[in-house]
């Protein structure tokens, strides 16, 4: 099996690499390629867009900010820009392939409305894109947030089709998915745990990121594994021109980032911890018990990068972040942690190539002290060992041909448990361990075909190996087990196998609108045991078997974009409808924890959604942000849950809105402001009672049959600069926030209460979290 | 192991969450018989309740079923239950369990409820260990303070499920379902039991033990799916919140028929001291 799946990704890349030399037949043509960075810091900027007048066509630079585009010779005009920089203009006489590096200077007035040349045309328009969300690191920080923590997971359940999981939660529902759902990478390492602090902040320091995408559908060949979305978080590479630095002191927590050239300007380091300090404020309290306990939690985020000439750079970079928490009666700790290693390549001007090595981890423990008789301690991790490939090739200025493969190696300890000490009672519990094998190879190519229409099309396969050592379990149709098979060794011992079409195209209309259409299929292997819908940090994932077979979606988008006002206005329209196969829900009651047999309490069946989702959004100028709002449905159908009957998704809310506004007066003072509308989330409630054992005891409805109260909340915040000083290199500014600011009491959770003083008597009681909160952060740059 | 404890300590700590009254509207429910019969292997009169369900905020005490008829049978002798009062049914005063012996009870209506008229049910009567000691310590400095019950006990090779109950003074303290601890001997099992907690009493819900008060525990055997059956019961009374749990839903027991409640049978073993203060070592 294992020469087997060696073999086709061997053929496959062979038969891409083929197919770039055969297409290179173009001899008259020329390249000019390069990179677009920021002429202040020197990070490369993703999906700046360069423009040829004379040919009315253009191209964007990819992840690493390199850009390829090919041309017969002669004299053109080229315009490159990024938003919020100044475009420039190039007047140049081309004979033969060059390299033409650029630097882009941030505007700096972002007071002035921009003018728009007309120029820059409306990229997003032209893009073989759809369903997809970048945002930059500033535009996430001006985003008023709890406790003045910027957070882009935050950010994003801001927008149409992202759904936050639960009040205050750093888990997100996409399109009706579920979090697990969400494949989130930060420079390429899947981060397995994206919360904090029981979810309430995320794990991303936003000073170490600088460019988030989001892909709701639509998602790119090159990525697999979840079925809903894929979250790319990417860092910043690090200051090549000097040394800075970035921090702020916070109601609950500090940052400091630090980067600059090593050496020379070909190395550049950038270094970025977070630490809270909940913990401190403890200690003040006047009961001993709070005054003894730890609490806090920490980021490290660091990445060196290195210029080893035109053609070969090599990135390294680390997450190294974790959750502490201790009193005299009980510990916990957990975290992740990921290390990404790169090396970008150009073969040539035209085909450019990455390699990474990644490996991720996320694990937790928990326990109590030793010496005592109830000591012990539990402890799991999940660990990824990856290594990938990816080819660009820019054939000619219409086609894009993207091609690679991944691999990755699982391996996953769902928990031990011991007891710890002479005296503890606790014998020894060791759930065994997971391995697995995901591969994948990918091609796919952009064509233009003529002006206006432009395709893109690609397939993934994936294989997905089930390696021993392990027992896999055969259950009966009443979900008991009936017999047992043990395999040892590294056997490979089961393989799914499965092709993933991507299939997009986009229609120009006229100069300010298009049309879009997309399906994509994707495969889920690994899932996570999670029936709450916040979910907490002991995290149990599991792999596909003989008895689960890989979750599939189809998701068909079609959208209407339209630019207004010189492309200042970016509007889009989309409707999607998804299918699920193999969805997974947990049988009522399942025991996910410590449970050998958790695959007989899984239920199986089909989910499905589909929505509408508006966003108009301004991202140039004084006032910037968007409106967004989404109509959705979503719903699955799973033997032996609810009867068997259809029910709602857990995190369906049918209508959601979302303002977003960030307003800048002067170069002195701004103000933020976002206001979220949303339909409670689904909820399963009593609907009778009976008496058992001197409790009353609810008699519950169909499975989400009612619905939370609506959810609606506004954040302010409002930002104060010095008056600014030529040639001042320390900078700073004062950042009040409210978060809820006419203190809404969203319920978080309802439960139903039997009076203490009449037993007869019960009454339904909402738990919400957040009166208003105040905050003030302090950020400086120097 | 107490982890939704600490996370939730994690959660509340983190947090300062209120709660308030809200109004709601709910539909009426279904209705169904409801059934609570216990059959230990001491010598007593034995009882099975039978009541209704009711619309949940009716807020007055539910419908009692009277007039069934109501059967025990150990495989061997079936006996008639009397109808002591209202919808409570009892077993002869010496009637007494005997461990290894599967039980059965069968319940004939009246008046058809939910359609029907016949249920019934069946539980094994499991044995239970030997109670060596027990002592009772108090952490007052945990919040409002709780009490903790150490049992000592040689816990058997066996696959065991327990249950317990408290006894403040000869009167049972843990009067209700969800105070009715179990657990099963997925962590302990074959060892000896050097004081293992199995019993938590919080002074905030109203619990107060003073010194010279006699307690007894009530250990007992019970089934494999007793045991399930109390876990998800206790679930069901837990406050819910997004972080644990799935959503919640109807725990059917042992009553066949389309009846919630359940047929436990156990064995008991008793075990006393007198409160005293003691250091916590």
């Amino acid at each position: 099996m294992k020469f087997l799946i060696n073999t086709v990704l061997l053929l496959c890349l062979i038969f891409c690499v083929r197919s770039v030399n055969a297409m290179d037949g173009d001899a008259g043509r020329i390249t000019i390629s390069g990179t677009i960075s920021d002429g202040k810091t020197g990070e490369m900027l993703l999906g700046a867009t360069i423009y040829v007048k004379e040919l009315a066509s253009g191209t964007t630079s990819n992840l690493y900010g390199f850009y390829s585009f090919s041309l017969e010779p002669g004299k053109y005009h080229l315009v490159y820009s990024f938003i919020g920089y100044e475009n420039i203009e190039r007047a140049v006489e081309i004979q033969k392939s060059q390299r033409i590096n650029i630097e882009l200077l941030p505007k700096a007035e972002m007071l002035e409305e921009v003018v728009i040349t007309g120029e820059r045309k409306g990229e997003n328009l032209i893009r073989t894109e759809m369903s997809v969300v970048k945002m930059d690191a500033r535009t996430i920080g001006r985003i008023p947030a709890l406790m003045g923590e910027v957070d882009l997971i935050k950010a994003l359940q801001l927008l149409p089709g992202v759904s936050m999981a639960s009040e205050g939660s750093s888990g997100f529902s996409v399109r009706g998915g579920a979090p697990d759902q969400n494949q989130i990478l930060l420079d390429e390492a899947s981060v397995y745990n994206a919360s904090h602090l029981m979810g309430f902040f995320s794990v991303f320091n936003n000073d170490a990121i600088k460019d988030v995408k989001i892909y709701k559908g639509d998602i790119p060949a090159a990525y697999g594994g979840r079925l809903s979305s894929v979250l790319d978080i990417r860092m910043k590479d690090g200051n090549s021109k000097q040394f800075s630095g970035t921090g702020g002191i916070g109601t609950i927590s500090s940052r400091l980032t630090l980067e600059g050239p090593l050496v020379s300007e070909n190395t550049t380091f950038i270094a970025s911890g977070r630490r809270t300090y909940a913990d401190l404020f403890l200690a003040l309290s006047s009961d001993e018990n709070v005054r003894n306990n730890t609490l806090y939690f920490y980021d490290f985020n660091t990445k060196i990068t290195h210029k080893i000439s035109d053609n070969d750079r090599v990135f390294i970079s680390g997450y190294f972040g974790r959750d502490v928490f201790k009193n005299k009666f009980a510990s916990m700790d957990f975290g992740n942690q990921t290390l990404t290693t790169r090396w970008n390549h150009l073969f040539s001007d035209r085909l450019f190539s990455n390699f990474s090595v990644i490996y991720s981890k996320y694990d937790y423990a928990i326990g109590t002290p030793d010496g005592q008789a109830n000591s012990f301690i539990w402890t799991s991790k999940m660990r990824d060992y990856s290594a990938k490939t990816d080819f660009t090739y820019f054939i000619n200025p219409d086609n894009t041909l993207k091609f690679g493969s991944s691999t990755t190696f699982h391996q996953f300890d769902p928990g031990s448990a011991k007891g710890t000490g002479d005296e503890s009672y606790f014998g020894e519990l060791i759930m065994p361990k997971q391995y697995s094998l995901e591969n994948a190879v990918y091609i796919s190519n952009e064509q233009k075909v003529g002006s206006r229409l432009s395709f893109k099309y690609g397939l993934r396969f994936s294989a997905f190996t089930n390696v021993a050592p392990a027992t896999i379990y055969t259950y009966s149709p009443q979900f008991i087990v009936s017999d047992s098979a043990v395999y040892t060794g590294s056997e490979f011992f089961h393989t799914y196998f499965a092709l993933e079409p991507r299939f997009g195209a986009t229609y120009q209309l006229d100069e300010v609108s298009s049309i879009k259409l997309n399906y994509t299929r994707t495969n889920q292997y690994i899932q996570l045991a999670q029936n709450s819908t916040a979910g907490t940090p002991l995290d149990v994932w599991f792999a596909v078997s003989p008895n689960i077979e890989p979750q599939v979606s189809d998701q068909l988008i079609g959208g209407y974009f339209r630019n207004f006002d010189h492309n200042t206005y970016e509007a889009s329209v989309e409707a999607y409808y998804k299918r699920m196969d193999n969805a997974i829900d947990f049988k009522d009651q399942a025991d996910l924890l410590f449970n050998k047999y958790i695959e007989g309490d899984l239920r199986i069946g089909n989910a499905w959604a589909y929505g509408l989702e508006f966003l108009i959004r301004k991202n140039e100028g004084a006032l910037t942000g968007w409106i967004g709002y989404s109509y959705s449905v979503a719903k699955r159908k799973i033997e032996g849950i609810n009867n068997g009957d259809t029910y709602t998704s857990p995190y369906n809310k049918p209508h959601e809105l979302s303002v977003v506004a960030s307003y800048e007066f002067s170069k002195r003072y701004s103000l933020a402001a976002n206001w979220v509308y949303s339909t409670g989330a689904p909820v399963t409630f009593p609907t009778g009672r009976a008496v058992i054992g001197g409790n009353v005891i609810p008699v519950y409805s169909d499975r989400n049959a009612y619905r939370m109260p609506d959810y609606h909340r506004l954040d302010v915040s409002f930002v104060v600069k010095p008056r600014p000083k030529p040639n001042r290199k320390f900078n700073y500014e004062w950042n009040f926030s409210l978060y809820n600011a006419y203190g809404r009491k969203n319920a978080w959770s309802i439960n139903f209460i039997q009076d203490e003083q009449n037993p007869e008597v019960t009454y339904a009681e909402k738990t919400y979290l957040f009166g208003i909160i105040p905050s003030i952060t302090f950020n400086f740059t120097f | 192991m107490k982890i939704r404890t600490i996370i939730y300590i994690l959660a509340f700590l983190a947090l300062s969450s209120c709660t308030e009254k809200i109004d709601l509207e709910l539909n009426d429910g279904f209705i169904r018989l409801v059934v609570e019969a216990e059959l230990t292997n001491e010598a007593k009169a034995h009882e099975v309740r039978l009541s209704t369900t009711a619309s949940y905020f009716s807020n007055e005490p539910v419908p009692m079923v009277s007039g069934a008829s109501v059967l025990l049978s150990d495989g061997d002798d079936e006996i008639l239950l009397t109808e002591k009062s209202p919808g409570i049914y009892v077993t002869p005063n010496d009637y007494q369990g005997v461990p290894g012996r599967n039980y059965s009870l069968r319940i004939e209506l009246k008046e058809a409820i939910a359609n029907e008229t016949i249920y019934t049910a069946e539980s094994f009567l499991n044995t239970v260990t030997e109670s060596d000691s027990i002592w009772v310590e108090d952490h007052p400095d945990w919040g409002k303070g709780f009490y903790e019950v150490h049992w000592y006990a040689m816990e058997p090779p066996s696959t065991d499920f327990y249950m317990f109950r408290l006894f403040q003074n000869n009167v049972l303290l843990t009067d209700s379902l969800k105070e009715w601890s179990a657990f099963d001997d997925r962590f302990v099992n074959g060892n000896y039991l050097n004081g293992l907690g199995v019993v938590y009493l919080d002074r905030e819900l109203g619990y107060s033990i003073k010194p010279g008060d006699s307690l007894t525990l009530m250990a007992c055997g019970i089934t494999k799916d007793f045991r399930i059956y109390l876990d998800f019961m206790r679930r069901q009374l837990n406050n819910q919140n997004p972080l644990f749990g799935g959503p919640p839903t109807n725990v059917f027991g042992n009553i066949n028929g389309g009846a919630l409640g359940y047929f436990a049978a156990y064995s008991t073993s008793y075990v006393s001291t007198v409160y005293s203060i003691r250091k916590t070592n």
